[in-house]
């Protein structure tokens, strides 16, 4: 038995009986797995009684924007720092060893794939919404997330060839990234040709996604084509896209091959700073401030904190690093990609004549920003500084220490919720109340799921393995949420004879009265939570 | 026997290692010393085979990359990172078939005997301490008898009874014709068994000495070590 066949079965063989050994992990993963099944099967059983199927194009669209979510990322990173399939186990023991290293890169490919289909188990908790909104079979839920893994797979393999030709050498480098800039620029004008030419709107935006002028971009577009061939029974397209596609990894493999079989150096810094951050995780330490390769460049801007004294200097000193981030503290890149996500989506629902009207459109908008939030709270100030020591061992009362040290990640949704609902209602023509009702209820979920961090830093601080973590929180999250988020639908649905704005106005308030009550709860029960390092 | 004939490593405008030239015979413990940022890790890492450099370099007789030059040496990582779901035992089988070792059962529980992990033999890799992962790197690296090793720094994390048994099996690689390469900023901990010493400065060999002329000199290690790294004289060899 070869030595990397060796490897693949034992690691298995060990996971599992790992895994047998710790039966609460074992019935985590079978709920969760259970979970998933039922989201898969539930729904098929109501997709016949519900009418017709939303517009397959929206799908498109959307799984279209997923795919250049996942590539354009890993290509353009392949301009700093490659990409990597291996973890540092491997560089120590394999690359050091006598086995070819194309033998090696295969057994990382394969492995990676695996890794990046476990990685997509999650959008398994969209197979509910795929089957019933959209009326796609459970195969086509697989053929959608096959044709994710596979650009994923193409695009690390394209940034390592990519990087190996382009490191060290800013001409080269140059070259790369304008090639990258024409590409993505020209699915962008294709796009907005398409989107001009079909009348524009909402109807014109839709066509332009379906379009099979996208389709013909390499990767991506092969993907999407070779997913939605699959998933509408055109075996023919299928063929054509997935043969493109094969294709296309074969070239970049023997490219890459052929050009560099010494690709050791091209896939070291970057799994060497992952290992980093992967064990700073584990470790709860403060991440590596230059990982991913190369430290960004930081705007010095003014010196020195200024205010605060006692548990008060944590706040003013992360206000201090916001300003260092963005000049606008609060406000950042992420505020403006939410907010061009935000009219993005008003853009396609907001404007056709059958669409909701601007008060619902933004109480629609409204929900995907909480979304949005809920997928992020996991990261912030607060959570970066139980990663230091000293939130422990500053002497003040623990409870000063847990206000002060969690405001800035408190009011940062209050910061963007002004700003997003200020420019979404003037771009809707929405009610003034139902603008209002919209900021007061992202910025309490802010601090609600803010409070269901600490919460959980609390009550499950004390495992070890991050990832179960992330999916007990975000299920705490949801938890949390439901109450509020009930009473809110509920209070919509008796409330009839009112106005449009007057009935979103009333029905948000509960919502926010009990994100608000919930989370002083939570931080009053909390209050101890930095007397030790233990006890988060 | 390992040799590097103008060895130099650039990443981009940056020369990590310039122009190194020096040689470890069969017997031999160099120890490769320097400041942070030196170039030591960079340079170790190129004669492992994981960096593209410039230059030659030889190891037995055959270039570092090719499959003979990698059968006939062994490297202990910096970092020390092993299988998370791999079992202490099963890295050493992994090592023995990647490498080919024949009867290499007893050798490997000889390896764990020293090095104190016998017990841990079950255990996964990712429930060893740091100091339990830099020892199973250790055994790893001599498992399949290299003609050359290569430790960076190999003495961080250990603890007092690993850190002499390791020196007693630095000793007798070197008494079996081995050549050995260390990297250490310990020098105190290298000073009882090293043959020669390089001091690198700025990705250059700043000085290279043997025991003996170290000796003849009237200094010691440290003396050496810090008459050239802040003495007005750095570069001179």
């Amino acid at each position: 038995m070869s030595a990397l066949s060796y490897l693949v079965r034992r690691q298995i063989r060990n996971a599992a009986r790992d895994l047998l050994r710790h039966p609460g992990k074992l019935a985590v993963y079978l709920a969760a797995a259970a979970f998933f099944a039922f989201m898969a099967v539930s729904p098929q059983q109501r997709a016949a009684q519900t009418g017709r199927a939303a517009d397959p194009r929206m799908l498109e669209g959307v799984y279209y924007g997923l795919l250049l979510l996942f590539c354009a990322p890993i290509l353009f990173r392949s301009l700093k720092s490659g990409t990597t399939m291996f973890k540092m186990p491997d560089v120590n023991l394999l690359f050091v060893s006598p086995l070819p290293p194309k033998r090696i890169l295969v057994y990382g490919l394969l492995k990676q794939t695996a890794a990046t289909l476990l990685g997509f188990v999650f959008m398994l908790f969209y197979s509910g919404v795929l089957m019933r909104d959209f009326h796609i079979s459970a195969w086509g839920v697989v053929w959608l997330l096959l044709g994710m893994v596979a650009v994923v797979m193409a695009s690390q393999m394209l940034a390592l060839l990519l990087y190996g030709w382009s490191n060290g050498n800013p001409k080269r480098q140059n070259a790369v990234r304008a090639a990258l800039y024409v590409f993505f620029g020209a699915m962008a004008l294709a796009l907005l040709f398409q989107y001009t030419r079909n009348g524009g709107g909402a109807e014109g935006f839709l066509a332009a996604l379906h379009s099979r002028w996208l389709e013909w971009f390499p990767l991506v577009g092969w993907a999407k084509g070779a997913a939605f061939a699959l998933v509408g029974g055109n075996l023919a397209a299928a063929l054509l896209w997935t043969a493109l596609l094969a294709a296309a990894f074969a070239l970049v493999l023997a490219l890459f091959l052929r050009t560099d079989a010494d690709y050791y150096e091209d896939v070291l810094q970057q799994t060497e700073s992952t290992y980093e951050l992967q064990q700073a995780v584990k470790e709860k330490r403060a991440v590596p401030a230059n990982r991913g390769g190369g430290a960004r460049k930081v705007r010095a801007g003014g010196s020195g904190i200024g205010r605060g004294w006692g548990a008060s200097a944590f706040f003013y000193r992360q206000l201090r690093e916001a300003r260092r981030r963005s000049r606008l503290v609060l406000l950042g890149s992420s505020t403006a990609v939410v907010l061009a996500v935000d009219l993005a989506v008003f853009f396609m629902i907001g404007r056709g004549g059958d669409g909701p009207s601007p008060d619902m459109t933004l109480a629609v908008l409204l929900a995907l920003d909480v979304y949005l939030l809920f997928l992020t709270s996991a990261a912030g100030d607060w959570t970066r500084e139980l990663a230091k020591p000293y939130i422990y061992l500053v002497p003040d009362t623990p409870f000063r220490k847990l206000l002060w040290a969690s405001m800035t990640t408190a009011l940062k949704p209050v910061a963007e919720g002004a700003v997003f609902f200020a420019v979404l209602a003037a771009a809707a023509r929405a009610d003034a109340a139902v603008a209002v009702i919209c900021f007061l209820a992202y910025a309490s979920f802010g601090m609600l799921f803010l409070s269901g961090n600490i919460l959980s830093e609390r009550t499950l601080g004390s495992l070890s393995n991050r990832g179960l973590i992330l999916f007990l929180f975000l299920f705490l999250l949801l938890l949390l949420a439901a109450p509020g988020i009930g009473a809110g639908v509920f209070l919509y649905t008796v409330l009839p004879g009112l106005s449009e704005p007057a009935r979103l106005f009333l029905s948000g308030l509960p919502c926010v009265a009990w994100n608000l009550i919930a989370s002083l709860l939570i931080f009053y029960l909390c209050r101890n939570i930095l007397s030790n390092a233990e006890a988060s | 026997m390992l040799q590097v004939s103008h060895l130099t490593k650039r990443y981009g405008k940056l020369t990590a290692n310039d122009d190194l030239n020096f040689s470890v015979g069969s017997g031999e413990i160099a120890v490769l010393c320097g400041p942070n940022g030196a170039g030591k890790s960079t340079a170790i890492k190129c004669i492992a085979g994981l960096l593209r450099f410039q230059g030659v370099i030889l190891v037995d007789g055959a270039p570092n990359k090719s499959a003979q030059a990698k059968r006939s040496f062994g490297y202990v990582p910096e970092l020390p990172a092993p299988y998370e779901n791999l079992t202490v035992g099963e890295h050493l089988e992994f090592i023995a078939r990647a490498y080919r070792v024949e009867g290499w059962q007893a050798k490997a529980a000889a390896l764990l005997e020293r090095m104190e992990l016998s017990d841990k033999s079950g255990k996964l890799g990712r429930e060893l301490s740091k100091g339990m992962q830099q020892k199973l790197s250790i055994c790893c690296a001599l498992l399949p008898s290299p003609k050359t090793v290569m430790l960076d720094e190999p003495l961080v994390g250990l603890d007092p009874h690993a850190i002499k048994e390791l020196k007693a099996m630095l000793v007798e690689l070197r008494a079996q014709g081995c050549s050995v390469l260390l990297s250490t900023h310990m020098l105190d901990s290298v000073a009882d068994f090293w043959d020669k010493v390089l001091i690198m400065m700025k990705g250059r060999i700043a000085a290279a000495r043997t025991r003996d002329e170290v000796a003849r000199s009237g200094e010691n290690l440290e003396q050496l070590f810090f008459s050239i790294t802040e003495g007005p004289g750095e570069a001179g060899e």
